[in-house]
């Protein structure tokens, strides 16, 4: 008894035929477009900013679309897709910290990891250094709370629901986030 | 029990997020904040955030949204292909174990003395034999190691 490999033409029938990527993807091409179009750049920037990789962003925003593409959930809104990435962009991010050592000291300037950019220059660059010092003492949660709480200008609702938890707790995480923050990197910032 | 929010967060977000904070947001809530720890603190917080917000979308640079799509097609359909072939390798393996068992089966009613004698006896069969192996051996390697 022999077995035969698989031949071209079955290749070929497995390839997804003219629809088969909405059967495959949660969205068609055009829609995945319009989103796209309005999330990538928050994403990456989050991205970035938790990781201060520019490549590593690069690879997890691929990924973050392509599981979001591939995730068979029915949304409700505009508001509940976009929570719904961040979420994967979250849980991304955590995934690439638990396989790194832990981050205690920013990466020197000029090297990988250091977030660079004509923003970094002059004032702009020592707020972000100050903030990204002080930011290595908050917990992951924390970092991401503030980040979509202020950055992102999410509600606390949608805080929640990114992040896993209950409206009550975020309020919480983002107490003890500012206070610690304020704390960490206020003498600067109230002098400046 | 201390507090941890204040009536007015919404206010000082609004003001920082159209940037109207701090010189236009007004002597009242100004006074407020100054005030209200709660709300400097979250004026300071959500300033910071503000500006690092700005500067970090300056610096994106993120790929086509059609680079995108076409990667992820592209890997979803390699993801589709492995599936597919996962059953076909777990065949191929049961498969293989059977040609040895049938192959273990006949052997045992093979004469091995006899088989010996006539290889002696013939050796134009056994130079065929070695020939004819040597000679697919490296077309069975390919078909074997193709899938890879």
């Amino acid at each position: 008894m022999t077995m035969r490999d698989i031949t071209l033409s079955e290749l070929e029938q497995l390839h997804p035929r003219a629809n088969a990527s909405e059967e495959t993807f949660q969205m068609d091409q055009d829609s995945f477009t319009s989103f796209y179009e309005r999330t990538a750049r928050p994403v990456w920037a989050y991205l970035w900013r938790r990781t201060g990789d520019r490549h590593l962003s690069d690879d997890l925003l691929q990924e973050a679309f392509y599981r979001f593409l591939r995730a068979r959930v029915s949304h409700e809104s505009e508001t509940h897709r976009r929570n719904y990435l961040f979420r994967i962009a979250a849980n991304l991010v955590h995934d690439n910290y638990r396989s790194l050592p832990a981050l205690t000291e920013l990466p020197e300037e000029g090297t990988r990891g250091y977030p660079i950019g004509e923003s970094n220059m002059g004032q702009t660059s020592q707020q972000r250094t100050d903030l990204d010092r002080a930011l290595t003492h908050l917990s992951s949660r924390q970092r991401d709370a503030l980040w979509l709480a202020y950055a992102e200008g999410s509600s606390h609702q949608e805080i929640a629901d990114t992040l896993g938890l209950k409206v009550g707790s975020v309020k919480l995480v983002l107490f003890r986030a500012r206070r610690k923050l304020v704390k960490l990197m206020g003498g600067t910032r109230r002098k400046s | 029990m201390s507090r941890i929010e204040c009536q007015r967060e919404a206010e000082i977000l609004d003001a920082v997020a159209s940037g109207r904070w701090p010189d236009r947001a007004g002597d009242e809530l100004s006074t407020h904040v100054s005030t209200c720890s709660i709300c400097s603190e979250l004026a300071m917080v959500a300033t910071i955030y503000r500006d690092d917000y700005s500067a970090a979308l300056e610096a994106t640079h993120v790929p086509s949204a059609g680079l995108v799509w076409w990667k992820s097609e592209l890997r979803a359909r390699r993801e589709a292909v492995r599936v597919a072939a996962r059953p076909i390798t777990a065949v191929q393996g049961i498969a293989g174990a059977c040609v040895i068992g049938v192959l273990l089966a006949l052997l045992r009613h093979v004469d091995i003395a006899a088989v010996s004698a006539f290889m002696l006896e013939q050796p134009l069969v056994l130079w065929l034999v070695l020939g004819v192996t040597i000679a697919l051996t490296p077309i069975a390697l390919y078909f074997v190691y193709s899938g890879e």
